[in-house]
């Protein structure tokens, strides 16, 4: 093992990276107070390295844990300064057995990031790792797993696929979603190995984990790991089962399960609507990802449910565009509110994403027009988009406002605002978005600008505006014609003296001075640098020349002559002879006129053909929620092919009868998903099928296609054959033999779930005993007290499944309404985690017997 | 997923860098960005010349996402996944640090990863800058971070795994990661024990319905705060009369109280609020039926809601207000003297 040399900085270390060094200049009012303590990130001198080294030795020695904390932090600094400490490598490694759990995890991350470059030293800690995989305390079992899953080194897979394994049955939620995610690490290490430990069933299994970081983790992964096949395989009982706990995810594990529904299509338009339903309290998050991961997915199942074949639909179902509007109008005010109060980066985003829900849904955000107004705090960039998007909202009703307050913002100091006000407001125009009159204001004003000499650039737009005006509304030249020749004067940018001259040359007929504003450009032709200018100049020329030909012919001579000569440009060369000979060689000086002269230019279309961009639009809209949104063009087209994600919706497993459709997904109102745990909403007896139907969906997670369950409403217990819980039917038990059973576990055993929220309390004992004996959780006794009901309740598992008993004693509070279960095993399973695991479903199932009430 | 994370100084020297992926993202990003930053004419430093009051400096010309070339591709041999040459940076600017989040534009194949939604990554920023100032309090600038680094990088170890965001919720941070309180610092220069940063107990979260609250909370005193901050943007016309005008409004709320406390919050006029976006807490249900917030609250400082009003809508007219709460009257005046005050009674001058 060969050390670099003493302090030679990594790639990318301080010596590139920080050319202004570490002392904060005085000047600087964010950087609080001076003369902090900045020892951690002072300036290395030599030998420092060495000295740490020496305090290190001293390490085992040092009784104090806050010195010892202190030489760790050190470490750490001048890691993350980028200062090649791994030769400390050997000493760090002797730390790593103490109990201090901070220095644990420093130690930690100091391997993490050396380990790759010393294989055969990180190996040598290893076994403390995956001793501390075995700790008692769950932090530490989930710190030593994550770092052994992050060493990188591929000769260690031996060591991790068994701690991995062990720790997706964990007890401790925290310690399973650190092994999910510890898969994913394992399968970019070594494919091979990741193959053979069939790990796949596992997630798939992890997705109905009591914890929802968990199954978000699980779903992530999956994805990962799935990509080629566009993502994690997805049916009904899974996406179903997801939805139905979405309120439990938190706001960015919620991300994950929305970005499935796109891939998923609904059963029938009764279940699109319910998942809509299900998904809309996540547009009241403040959560701005989410929000527009929402967006995405009502979007996707408007897209499924208006799109069925004609034979698939009711004669009322309504259509993608009925839906997709319907959609907008429903998220119009969640985004609105996002963008004005969110920060700067965020609103830049959403404006980007509004922009294209405009164009999908035109006239959705025009009420909400002065949302979109420029202020002054605002970063340039949210200006821009901001100026670009109120061309579009519109309407003749809001369109005075908002060509007045683009007005206002022409003149800004900003010369890319400016640009792009008389641009929004060209666009209103062409558009003939404004109603009545507008075009014409709008015209005024603009050629009032085109007045504007101080201000270059916008008497420049102004004309490149006004030359697209008028060829979409021929009937405002009398409004253009007059200042133009004095227009092109003092123009200077290339565009806008092209666009004036091609507005001379257009409509010469009806200005008078029109021949003798072009004849001083084209004396002036060799200051002429553009060629666009030249062009431009050249058709002007020759159309002016059968309108006034007299006038013309001198100059138009000329032109011919500096054009031929000219060789800057191919294409004006050519047209220069092109005309030339058109007009020396026709026969007929008639023929020659109806072909330049030909008037073919005024637009029917709402647009330029080079603006219909409905195809992209189109696949824009597929993207949505990407980077595509915010650049505004296809993924192939910034991404290399084989990079790109494939989008693969997940065949449709159903159609389900259309009768027979048994709602699927509990209803908002009934059931407390929407209503998290609490309201009054409930109604008071919740249909127990339907309770039962969606927890057979879950239990059937792996029963892919088979849909025949989720209509047939069975007990759980008759198809739960994933589940390692099996409850007995008819079991009973008497007083005393309960009694006995309770008292020979002592209470240090018992699992206790305490205060479990409930939606409102149960009416009576009776309800709660009813609906529990349906899932075999049978009643010993129970009793009502002033403030509470107690259960003692019992069940049996199947004899195959090990035949142990559960004990459960339940604790109802009624005001506020919370549950407390206090559960023992006997016989049955010896292994603890199986018990666990056990003990774990048996909640679940007690809580979705109690769906009325628990949330 | 986020590949890389870098926090820069005001400076631009990285304070903190952390890569997730076992790809290391060359630092050669954080400079293609700070050029970039120090181009903008408001931004020197990472600090706004627009005017100090503004607490939120701009990044002018830098937007939020820009695309910046992958220079990592030969430098880790045994990595076949870069291959997209080009990463994704992400940057927010919170208290004069810049957080930069560099993700791969999608890899999909071989690599197996997948694009992010590019709010995802830019809320998850915010999300980090704001543990920040929970845990190093406000303003979690500089100094803040260089006096807790070690903390700082417990969170993120905590925050993100593998590239996705993990536990967020700083209810359930503070049960992993005690926050430095000055308490804290005390029990432990006189105890010298090492329980004051780390807790012994894990979140119990696993069975909770409530992952935004922790279990067994007890107060000696039962408090919450409410503060509620509006701010109007208003279009005023030159003889002062409100052209239009809107309120966005903030409720955040500062909660101790001890077990599971089920709170209301009724509004006196609910139909006043256009929109509103709640914390996770809130039921919505509820709100939707009866326009009262009902809600079980964190322990702990959060936003309960956001909300918008239009005030001179037409359909609120009697909301129509005529006079802003704050009247400022530009004065001009031209003299032969250069430094007059021109400014008084409320309004400031300029000459």
């Amino acid at each position: 093992m060969s050390y670099p040399p003493n302090n030679m900085p990594v790639p990318g270390g301080p010596g590139s990276s920080m050319p202004q060094g570490t002392a904060a200049p005085g000047g600087v009012p964010n950087g609080g107070p001076a003369g902090r303590d900045d020892s951690y990130f002072t300036e290395s001198r030599k030998g420092e390295v060495n000295e740490l080294r020496q305090l290190l030795r001293t390490f085992g020695t040092e009784r104090d844990k806050q010195r010892k904390r202190d030489i760790m932090k050190k470490v750490i600094a001048y890691m993350t300064l980028g200062i090649d400490v791994s030769r400390l490598f050997t000493e760090m490694m002797l730390a790593i057995e103490t109990r201090d759990l901070v220095i644990k995890k420093m130690v930690y991350l100091f391997l993490c990031n050396y380990a790759e470059t010393h294989p055969d030293l990180a190996q040598m800690c290893t076994n403390t790792l995956v001793k501390d995989s075995g700790s008692e305390d769950p932090m530490v079992r989930g710190l030593a797993l994550r770092a052994l899953c992050s060493l990188r080194l591929p000769q260690m897979i031996e060591y991790t696929s068994e701690p991995l394994r062990r720790s997706l049955q964990d007890g401790h939620a925290y310690v399973r979603k650190t092994g999910v995610m510890g898969i994913l690490k394992m399968y970019h290490l070594n494919k091979e190995e990741f193959d053979k430990a069939a790990f796949n069933d596992i997630l798939y299994d992890m997705l109905r984990d009591p914890d929802s970081s968990v199954v978000t983790n699980a779903i992530l992964v999956l994805n990962e790991i799935m990509a080629d096949q566009g993502g994690m395989a997805l049916n009904r009982a899974v996406m179903l089962h997801l939805l139905n706990r979405i309120h439990e995810f938190s706001e960015f594990g919620i991300l994950s399960v929305l970005d499935l529904v796109p891939r998923y299509i609904p059963a029938n338009d009764e279940e699109g609507f319910q998942i809509m339903n299900l998904l809309d309290p996540v547009l009241r998050t403040a959560n701005a990802g989410a929000v527009v991961a929402t967006i995405r997915a009502f979007l996707s199942i408007a897209d499924a449910i208006g799109k069925r074949p004609a034979d698939d639909r009711d004669a009322d179902s309504p259509t993608v565009d009925d839906l997709k509007r319907q959609v907008c109008v429903r998220i119009k005010a969640p985004l609105v509110t996002l963008i004005a109060s969110g920060s700067n980066e965020l609103t830049y985003v959403l404006l980007k994403y509004a922009d294209q829900l405009i164009d999908l849904c035109p006239g959705i955000f025009d009420d909400e027009y002065r949302q979109f107004y420029v202020r002054y705090s605002d970063p340039t960039h949210i200006k821009h988009s901001k100026v670009r998007i109120l061309a579009k909202l519109a309407n003749p009703e809001t369109a005075p406002d908002i060509v007045a307050e683009l007005g206002e913002i022409v003149a800004d100091v900003d010369e890319t605002m400016g640009r792009l006000a008389v641009r929004s407001m060209g666009a209103i125009a062409l558009h003939d978005s404004g109603g009545q009159g507008a075009v014409e204001s709008i015209a005024r004003r603009l050629v009032e600008m085109l007045d504007l000499q101080g201000i270059p650039h916008v008497s420049s737009e102004a004309a490149t505006a006004l030359a697209a005006l008028v060829r979409r509304h021929p009937s405002i030249i009398t409004v253009v014609s007059a200042p133009l020749p004095r227009a092109l004067r003092y123009i200077t940018e290339p565009m806008g003296k092209a666009s004036v001259i091609f507005l001379l040359g257009e409509y010469g007929e009806s200005i008078n001075e029109a021949p003798y504003a072009l004849e001083r450009v084209i004396d002036s032709y060799d200051n002429i640098t553009d060629d666009g200018v030249k062009t431009a100049l050249l058709a002007a020329a020759v159309k002016l020349f059968f309108q006034r030909p007299p006038e013309m012919q001198q100059m138009l001579g000329r032109l011919f002559k500096k054009a031929t000569e000219d060789v800057s440009s191919q294409d004006l060369h050519d047209r220069a002879l092109f005309y030339y000979r058109l007009l020396r060689s026709s026969p007929d000086p008639n023929i020659a006129k109806s072909i330049i002269t030909s008037k073919s230019m005024t637009m029917s279309a709402d647009q330029f053909a080079e603006e219909d961009d409905t195809e992209l639009r189109a696949a824009l809209m597929d993207e949505f929620n990407t980077l595509c949104t915010v650049y505004r063009c296809k993924a192939e087209n910034f991404i290399e092919e084989e990079n790109i994600v494939k989008f693969v919706k997940m065949p449709k497993e159903h159609p389900l009868p259309r009768e027979a459709a048994v709602a699927p997904i509990a209803d908002p109102g009934v059931n407390t998903i929407t209503d998290q745990f609490g309201g009054a909403s409930i109604a008071p007896s919740a249909p127990t099928p339907v309770v039962a139907s969606a927890s057979a969906g879950e239990v059937d997670l792996l029963g892919f296609g088979d849909d025949s369950l989720a209509q047939s409403a069975p007990l759980p217990a008759a198809t739960n054959s994933l589940q390692s819980l099996s409850l007995k039917s008819n079991v009973s038990l008497t007083g005393e033999d309960y009694q006995n059973k309770w008292g020979a576990v002592p209470d240090t055993e018992a699992v206790v779930i305490s205060a479990l929220p409930m939606s409102s309390g149960p009416s009576s004992t009776d309800a709660v005993e009813g609906s529990l004996s349906t899932f075999n959780v049978y009643t010993m006794a129970s009793g009502e007290l002033p403030t509470e009901f107690k259960f003692f309740l019992y069940g049996q598992e199947e004899d195959a499944f090990g035949g142990g008993y559960f004990l459960i004693q339940a604790v109802v509070m009624k005001a506020p309404s919370s549950l407390t279960l206090t559960i023992k095993t006997i016989g049955g399973d010896v292994d603890p985690n199986k018990r666990k695991e056990k003990i774990d479903q048996l909640i679940e199932l007690i809580k979705s017997a109690l769906g009325q009430y628990v949330s | 997923m986020i590949q890389s994370l870098f926090i820069l100084s005001p400076t631009g020297e990285v304070l903190i860098e952390r890569h997730f992926r076992s790809i290391l993202t060359s630092r050669t990003v954080c400079d293609i960005f700070w050029s970039r930053a120090s181009e903008s004419l408001n931004h020197h430093g990472g600090v706004s010349t627009v005017g100090f009051s503004n607490p939120f400096p701009l990044y002018d010309s830098v937007p939020p996402v820009m695309e910046v070339p992958d220079v990592n591709n030969s430098a880790d041999g045994v990595d076949e996944s870069s291959g997209g040459g080009s990463l994704y940076l992400f940057s927010v600017l919170r208290d004069g640090l810049s957080y930069l989040a560099a993700c791969p534009p999608c890899m999909g194949g071989a690599a197996g990863q997948r694009e992010i939604p590019p709010l995802l990554v830019i809320e998850f920023l915010h999300k980090i800058a704001d543990t920040f100032v929970l845990y190093f309090g406000d303003p979690a600038d500089e100094s803040a971070v260089k006096d807790n680094f070690s903390t700082a990088y417990q969170l993120l170890e905590e925050m993100v795994d593998h590239g996705w965001p993990l536990t967020t919720e700083p209810n359930a941070l503070t049960d992993l990661i005690r926050p430095p309180t000055v308490m804290a610092k005390i029990q432990q220069a006189i105890s010298g024990g090492s329980s004051s940063i780390l807790s012994e107990a894990l979140p119990t979260g696993t069975v909770s319905n409530m992952p935004w609250r922790k279990a067994g909370v007890t107060h000696p005193n039962n408090e919450i705060y409410i503060d509620i901050v509006e701010e109007i943007d208003a279009i005023v016309s030159p003889s002062g009369g409100v052209i239009s005008s809107d309120v966005s409004g903030v409720i955040n709320a500062q909660s101790s109280l001890s077990g599971v406390p089920d709170l209301l919050l009724t509004f006196n006029d609910p139909t006043l609020i256009d929109d509103c976006s709640f914390h996770p807490c809130v039921r919505y249900t509820r709100f939707e039926k009866d326009s009262v917030v009902s809600f079980v609250p964190p322990d702990g400082a959060f936003e309960l809601m956001r909300y918008r009003v239009r005030m001179n809508d037409n359909n609120n007219s009697n909301l129509a207000v005529t006079s802003m709460p704050i009247q400022v009257v530009p004065r001009v005046s031209y003299g032969q003297f250069f430094g007059g005050s021109g400014g008084g009674g409320g309004g400031w001058g300029r000459n």
